[in-house]
């Protein structure tokens, strides 16, 4: 579904990534792991075109998206949800969801929204609330249901566990069990390796703007090869904190 | 009392003013230095129609002004949105001189005369011993109506997108909202509240010249940094607030320091900024973006 | 009198100055390209572009005028007298450079705008260069030996004299007896204007009911209304110091809030541009200026130029400042002639002595006093939006020029 090769992107004249490939098939969770700086935004960034691609190709289905303007990416169906979850916290919660809603069309919006609210039960109470009121875990699962909302083909998600309690993160991975469930292509950005590793069907470990390692859970997780490729010569101290 | 009619009236025209400038600078974060040009071409629309009945006049200001805006915008703005923000406010210096050039070369330097509203509402009506300006009411009435208006239109799809943008134009975009759409919105609307601006402004002056909208301009641009960059209640707020303080330090100062009226004013502004540095209310301007 | 300072357009300039050379270019010059040796090149420095082109055009072309007339009068002492141009696009830090770049062509002798900030510079490079620059109008005292300096002259009139003028006027020949004093504190000329009249007002005996004061970029006085409101008798006459576009705002305000008092200003308020359509039957200002441009002025000499000036332009004058920068070319010349030379201090020292010197208007100067302040004034007073001319005053006694 998203072929990516070969990129190379970074801010002006410093590059982040260089020469990333990965493929994202349909219906499949794929994770990209690594530690503090690896580059993992900005290869999501890099995908929207929210930093600028110098080279290599980004193909979404049959078309090549790269240096589209990220609404037109958005709209084939390219969900992204920010690092830092970027609930827009002057509008209410419904608000948040309306500006979802725009690519069901009107007329399928409710259904889309109340199915959504089935799956949020926590946000349906809070909808005219202001969404800055929201606690850390209720802004996360607004940003997600809001993606949910552009029905998109393909869910992005850039470390949605960071800074949220033990039990918060619990409840988001669950959220993500259940769209793998339900066929929802998933790319999972997180610094919490062991869990997506475990939670995707194929993982890209990300180091310093490189893919160093990939495979399936089995093979990553077998002997110390995660660990290795993802630490280096040790935990690093924000890896260690994220775990 | 009559002076809180001043204050009232004072502070309407600001606000006016200032939500122009605040909401392409929400969006784009361009201060832009042109918008009192904008006034002025509304102006010298009122100027140009002369006779013809006030509504249609009113009328050809605000479509002439809103289209002129939407055209800078793709014009001038759109090329440089994404470069540093003193490209931008360079740019929009450069287009502030342009209109002001254009408006030497067609109507010449000296200025004009205007009749906005017939003289039976140019008038003054006494109320209790006030003295209440028809022209005052008119004032805090269009500006309460844009005000309204301006509320209404942003609980709208486009208005919750505009607001969305503001507060954080990546991820606006990430969710599908259109750049180009949502500044254009932005500068339509911007254009009509600097129409409504140089309506009133005109009517009240009855005068436009080149410099016309440049002072109210910059002192609108002062009432969004006191509100809170980025902040359109701030915005509202901080040109009521900066009418208080004009008014009264006007009326307060005692004769011999009353030429220092402005200095006070500023004084009273970086007060202000010193106690707030964000402004009144902070806006989105200070916040991180993804 | 002079063109005021217009604060909103300094703003602007100030900040476009650098936008400015880039968005127009080099600055040209105009006019024929000089020859020394056979003619007599004068220099004109004014803001032909910007905002004080609405005041500068107008005498330059009165300037082009002056200069054919005595062309065709046979020169200056068999010499052809040129006339070139320098825009300063109305920023007062161009003002410097567009002197030097004219005396850098030949010029003998400047013609500078008509106010002290703005003419100064090209006054200044004028006379580091020993060359006569004169003002065509500012209304400022420094322009001569006091300030630039001996070489420098204006061909305006003091503010503090006009000030003074209309309060002799107002008193003796309308009977005011109390005033109120708003001042526009944006120019010095202003401040010079309500300083003269208060001055005179004292002397007079004249009550003083209160006084105000306000910018001319102000978008609305309505404080300063609300407390002259609160007097508890509207006051016979209001000593208005400023200019429009500021001035024709707040005379616009004063007058919708029902305060009908005679306003006695200055020729920054002349012209009907500002009130023909706002307030079509304006009444009740006055001002003293040098010439009428509105078909009435006592002197045949003056009504005539006037004529000729419409037929060439196509245009009525909104302000005396082509009478004033024609006499101003006239002095230029008379000095060389009377002087037998083309230096510049020669040429000063014949000015210095020019009393009552008829050019198209009378004209004169002493070895102190750079500006005139024996020309009779006409008061023009607005009556239904008709500026007419009521008589021929001369201060009976004089401010001093300078605020102490």
């Amino acid at each position: 579904m998203l072929d990516v090769s070969g990129l190379v992107a970074g801010y002006r004249a410093n590059s982040v990534l260089h020469g990333v490939s990965l493929q994202i098939p349909d219906g499949k969770t794929i994770a990209v792991v690594g530690p503090n700086g690896a580059g993992k935004s900005t290869l999501l960034k890099a995908i929207m075109n929210v930093v600028r691609v110098t080279a290599g190709t980004v193909r979404f289905g049959a078309r090549d998206i790269r240096g589209m303007p990220t609404e037109r990416i958005a709209r084939l169906g390219i969900a992204l949800v920010p690092e830092g979850r970027g609930v827009f916290g002057s509008l209410t919660v419904a608000e948040n969801l309306r500006l979802g809603l725009r690519a069901a069309g009107v007329a399928a919006g409710d259904g889309a929204l109340s199915s959504v609210l089935d799956r949020f039960p926590v946000l349906r109470a809070r909808l005219r609330m202001s969404a800055a009121g929201l606690s850390g875990g209720e802004q996360q699962q607004l940003v997600i249901a809001r993606a949910l909302l552009t029905a998109p083909r393909l869910l992005i998600l850039d470390e949605p566990s960071l800074g949220l309690s033990p039990q918060m993160v619990d409840e988001i991975f669950d959220v993500i069990h259940g769209l793998r469930a339900d066929g929802v292509t998933v790319l999972l950005v997180e610094q919490n390796a062991t869990r997506a590793v475990d939670l995707a069907d194929h993982t890209y470990v990300l180091v310093s703007g490189r893919i160093i390692a990939e495979g399936a859970k089995d093979h990553l997780l077998s002997g110390d090869r995660l660990a290795a490729a993802y630490f280096g010569a040790g935990p690093t101290r924000s890896s260690k904190e994220s775990l | 009392m009559q002076y809180l009619i001043d204050v009232l009236s004072q502070g309407s025209l600001y606000a006016l003013c200032a939500l122009g400038i605040a909401l392409t600078f929400g969006v784009m974060r361009l201060i832009n230095f042109a918008h009192g040009e904008f006034m002025m071409v509304g102006g010298y629309v009122l100027v140009v129609a002369g006779d013809i009945p006030v509504w249609a006049a009113l009328l050809s200001s605000v479509i002439i002004v809103g289209f002129l805006a939407v055209a800078t915008e793709r014009i001038a703005f759109r090329p440089v949105r994404n470069a540093d923000p003193e490209t931008m406010l360079v740019t929009s210096f450069a287009v502030s001189f342009l209109l002001q050039s254009l408006a030497v070369l067609l109507f010449g330097s000296l200025g004009r005369s205007v009749r906005v509203f017939p003289p039976s509402i140019t008038g003054v009506m006494h109320i209790g011993g006030l003295n209440i300006r028809w022209l005052d009411i008119i004032t805090v009435a269009v500006t309460v109506t844009l005000l309204v208006s301006l509320m209404a239109f942003m609980k709208t799809r486009h208005g919750v997108e505009l607001r969305a943008a503001a507060e954080n134009f990546t991820v606006a975009r990430l969710l599908g909202v259109k750049a180009n759409q949502v500044i254009g919105t932005a500068f339509a609307i911007s254009g009509v509240f600097a129409a409504a601006t140089s309506i009133v402004l005109a009517a009240q002056r009855g005068l436009v010249e080149p410099t016309f909208g440049t002072t109210t301009m910059l002192f609108a641009f002062i009432a969004v940094i006191v509100g809170g960059m980025g902040s359109l209640p701030g915005a509202v707020l901080g040109a009521y607030a900066l009418g208080l303080i004009s008014v009264t330090s006007q009326a307060l100062l005692p004769l011999g320091l009353r030429q220092f009226r402005d200095a006070f004013i500023f004084l009273v502004v970086v007060l202000i900024l010193l106690l707030r540095p964000e402004g009144i209310l902070r806006g989105h301007a200070a916040r991180v973006r993804i | 009198m002079s063109l005021r300072t217009r604060r909103s357009a300094l703003t602007v300039s100030a900040t476009t100055a650098l936008l400015l050379l880039a968005a127009c270019g080099s600055p040209g010059a105009g006019g024929a390209s000089p020859s020394g040796a056979t003619a007599f090149v004068i220099g004109y420095a004014g803001g032909l572009s910007g905002m004080l082109e609405g005041f500068e055009k107008p005498a330059l072309e009165a300037a082009k005028m002056a200069v054919e007339d005595i062309n065709r009068d046979g020169g200056l002492n068999g010499k052809r007298v040129e006339l070139i141009t320098q825009d300063t696009k109305s920023d007062i830090d161009q003002g410097g450079p567009a002197g030097q770049a004219l005396l850098a062509k030949g010029a003998g002798a400047l013609l500078v705008t008509a106010d002290y900030n703005f003419g100064g510079g090209a006054a200044r490079a004028a006379q580091a260069a020993g060359v006569v620059a004169v003002s065509v109008g500012a209304g400022s005292p420094k322009f001569g030996v006091q300030g630039i300096g001996p070489l420098a002259f204006t061909m305006g009139t003091s503010g503090a004299g006009d000030g003074a003028l209309t309060a002799e006027w107002a008193y003796e020949k309308r009977a005011a007896r109390s005033a109120y004093v708003l001042l526009d504190d944006t120019t010095d000329y202003n401040k010079d204007q309500c300083r003269g009249f208060q001055t005179r007002w004292r002397e007079l005996g004249g009550v003083l009911a209160g006084q105000d004061t306000f910018k001319n970029g102000d978008a609305s006085i309505s404080p300063q209304i609300t407390r002259m409101k609160s007097l508890p008798k509207t006051p016979d006459v209001i000593a208005f110091c400023s200019y429009a576009p500021g001035g024709a705002v707040a005379l616009g305000q004063l007058r919708s809030a029902g305060i009908d008092s005679l306003i006695l200003t200055n020729s920054g308020m002349d012209g009907t541009y500002w009130f023909e359509k706002s307030m079509p039957e304006l009444s009740g200002v006055a001002l003293p200026v040098s010439a009428s441009v509105w078909g009435d002025d006592p002197a045949e000499e003056v009504r005539r130029f006037v004529e000729r000036y419409k037929e060439k332009t196509g245009s009525q004058p909104q302000n005396m400042y082509p009478v004033l920068a024609y006499a101003a070319v006239q002095a230029i010349v008379q000095a060389a002639k009377e002087s037998g030379s083309t230096k510049g201090a020669d040429m000063a020292e014949a000015m210095n002595k020019f009393t009552d010197k008829q050019l198209l208007i009378p004209v004169s100067f002493t070895k102190d006093t750079h500006i005139d302040v024996r020309r009779p004034a006409r008061m023009l007073v607005l009556d239904q939006g008709k500026w007419k001319t009521d008589g021929l005053r001369s201060l009976k006694k004089a401010p001093p020029l300078f605020a102490e």
